[in-house]
């Protein structure tokens, strides 16, 4: 795992604090802050992307052997569902069923993305990297 | 053995689609034989494959940056005579290992088997 990986999990785990810390306040009160839900959403989807971006430039592919863009989805992921679920559970009051929904969809699409990066190396796609 | 237009067609479409992903193998080769900079191995590809297969610098250097990223290759600087430093590059402990495998599986248990030796052989007259 790279410095700038490591970074970006913390990152992704304070930034979906906030996220979720956000969305509960607003939730709380719909009438003065519905608005800011979509905005915050946004806001959060764009850090991950910016955040990702600027630190995955940064890492050199040479210095590790896994598929880089791959793991940087995989942190995103895991720590918007970590915090998403004890939000759900602790102050939302949700089931395990609505944990085990979002855990199944998850699991879904990171089982694709996976399957799919078999043909890659180090996130260079083996008919680009031996053409 | 003279070809009409249409098998002309065919060997060069042939050719092309077989050209394509040898660059990897013909690279490998040229550092197997030993280091090299680019301009070497250029040139050991165009007398290796008597010039069938060639690629442009841009090609070359986005090959080589890609392996040396997938630790099949190094590189050390060396300066140019009167020229910028030149990137010496060898194959790396992977690029080695991966090329021994590729070539046993690849070429020799496939064309060096004595009944295709045989056929092959047929085509030199």
């Amino acid at each position: 795992m790279t410095r700038n990986l490591k970074i970006y999990i913390l990152f992704s785990l304070v930034w979906s604090v906030g996220f979720f810390a956000v969305l509960n306040w607003c939730l709380y009160n719909p009438d003065k802050w519905g608005w800011l839900i979509g905005l915050t959403a946004t806001i959060y989807g764009i850090g991950f992307s910016v955040m990702g971006h600027y630190l995955g430039s940064g890492d050199s592919s040479r210095n590790t052997r896994v598929n880089l863009p791959l793991m940087y989805g995989f942190a995103a992921s895991g720590d918007s569902l970590l915090i998403g679920a004890v939000w759900i559970l602790f102050f939302e009051n949700g089931g395990w069923r609505d944990f085990l929904f979002i855990l199944l969809g998850n699991i879904f699409f990171l089982s694709i993305y996976a399957i799919i990066s078999r043909k890659f190396v180090k996130g260079i796609p083996n008919r680009e990297l031996f053409k | 053995m003279k070809l009409d237009d249409y098998e002309q067609k065919l060997l060069d479409g042939w050719e092309d689609v077989f050209k394509k992903g040898q660059l990897t193998l013909w690279i490998m080769l040229a550092l197997k034989d030993g280091p090299k900079h680019m301009a070497e191995i250029k040139a050991f590809i165009d007398t290796a494959t008597n010039n069938t297969l060639s690629a442009d610098d841009q090609s070359m250097y986005r090959a080589l940056r890609r392996y040396y990223d997938a630790e099949m290759i190094d590189f050390t600087q060396e300066s140019g005579k009167g020229g910028p430093d030149l990137k010496v590059y060898a194959l790396s402990k992977v690029g080695a290992k991966v090329l021994e495998q590729f070539i046993q599986r690849n070429v020799v248990s496939v064309f060096f088997k004595p009944e295709v030796i045989k056929l092959l052989e047929r085509s030199k007259q």
